[in-house]
């Protein structure tokens, strides 16, 4: 089975998943992700704490996927003024975790609360600026939110840099892990 | 009356209408509470063209700013709509011309003064067939009152009109960053049937706007405080994460 088959079936039944890849696999499993959502045609809300909005655009672009159903919320920027097109959200630090909550929320409302799925990159680096309590709080009250309506949070993690106490947590809010190769 | 069963005003405003348990009860005037560039006014402004939307004609009286400068920072939002204000569903009164049109030249109004301008606010509620009133602010108004007395006759004579007219009214309270209180002079916040205090939270460097209900008469409400967002789709809410250190501004 391949990654892409792996994540339909869990899609299916799982509304929360971990996802834990190796460094090696990690962009990969991103993919994997956005191709499944463009095959599912529901829309994608791409939650960037690690890696620009336009880095990944590019790469999106370079391989030749459809961005028409893709929308970004980018807090790497560190900058409010860096909004660069209509898609792409920004929220000044990933320390306003409520502001990423209600952006997804916007999101949400936007698209008429149609299918989506969510991804979080990373927890790796949420957790670099947060502390866990809030962190948690954070993973409870937007699953909370996410949890009446059609849409999917897949959660990134790079599986060798996760302290145990942030493994714990993850494993405590998702439904289901997804291993990478 | 039963407080369950009391007719109800939707703000409209997401998430808001949920922590008022359904609405604001008809007929209560609430203070919307908090210091500069906490959204005292796109709150305001939203809850009359939620009502607008639903056929539930507004009455907007800006007394710190001349109400078409106020109605061209409406713009970008995607709930503005013209049409409601051209059509007059939304009528927008700028307080320095009814004070001109009554003849109300003096710096402290005395009883009489109160009981003008209470008289014309109320014909345009009449007339208007207004179910939504906002007065920006109370703040400004109550300036040229100047004593509790007066202040407390003043808003107890506008909560009549509105709760005789079966209206909902949002009276904006302006506060000092520092303030202890909800509202300037003290009196406000006593005679209100409701307050929905917003504020600046500085949390390790980011200000979040937050809301939180303080009291609101009729009816059981949310007592949580919660981050509001203003978004081109309106204001939007989630709960307020504890954890972590704050500081209230």
């Amino acid at each position: 089975m391949t990654t892409k088959d792996e994540i339909k079936n869990i899609m299916e039944d799982h509304g929360v998943i971990l996802s834990k890849s190796t460094l090696k696999d990690y962009f990969r499993t991103i993919m994997d992700i956005i191709n499944v959502a463009i095959d599912k045609d529901v829309y994608v809300f791409y939650v960037s704490i690690t890696i620009p909005s336009s880095i990944i655009k590019n790469v999106l672009d370079s391989y030749g996927m459809s961005l028409d159903k893709v929308y970004f919320v980018d807090s790497t920027a560190y900058s409010f003024g860096s909004q660069t097109d209509k898609k792409t959200l920004v929220v000044e630090s990933p320390t306003m975790l409520e502001t990423l909550i209600i952006k997804i929320q916007y999101l949400q409302k936007i698209t008429g609360n149609a299918s989506s799925i969510i991804i979080l990159d990373s927890a790796n680096s949420l957790a670099i600026h947060n502390d866990l309590t809030i962190l948690s709080e954070f993973f409870h009250v937007l699953i909370t939110m996410l949890r009446p309506s059609e849409a999917r949070l897949f959660i990134i993690s790079v599986a060798e840099q996760l302290t145990p106490e942030l493994s714990n947590v993850l494993e405590l809010i998702s439904d289901v892990t997804l291993e990478g190769s | 009356m039963n407080v369950e069963s009391k007719n109800r005003c939707l703000t409209g405003i997401s998430g808001l209408d949920a922590l008022l348990n359904g609405g604001i009860p008809r007929g209560n005037s609430v203070l919307i509470s908090g210091s500069c560039g906490t959204g005292k006014t796109t709150i305001s402004l939203e809850f009359l063209i939620r009502g607008a939307e639903t056929n539930e004609n507004g009455l907007y009286i800006s007394a710190t700013e001349i109400g078409s400068n106020v109605m061209n920072n409406l713009v970008p939002f995607d709930f503005f709509k013209q049409e409601y204000f051209d059509s007059g569903k939304i009528e927008v009164l700028d307080v320095p011309k009814i004070y001109e049109e009554l003849k109300l030249t003096k710096m402290e109004f005395d009883k009489d003064d109160i009981d003008k301008f209470i008289d014309y606010i109320g014909k345009k509620i009449e007339k208007g067939e207004i179910k939504r009133l906002v007065i920006d602010s109370l703040t400004s108004i109550c300036y040229r009152l100047r004593t509790e007395e007066k202040i407390r006759e003043f808003i107890i004579k506008i909560e009549k009109k509105v709760n005789d007219n079966g209206i909902t009214a949002l009276l904006v309270s302006e506060l000092l960053p520092t303030a202890k209180g909800y509202s300037q002079y003290g009196v406000e916040e006593a005679v209100a049937d409701g307050i929905l205090l917003l504020g600046n939270l500085k949390r390790r460097g980011d200000l979040l706007r937050t809301l939180q209900i303080i009291k609101m008469r009729g009816t059981a409400h949310s007592r949580a405080e919660y981050v509001m967002d203003i978004t081109s789709i309106g204001i939007l809410i989630s709960p307020l994460l504890k954890g972590g250190t704050v500081m209230s501004l």
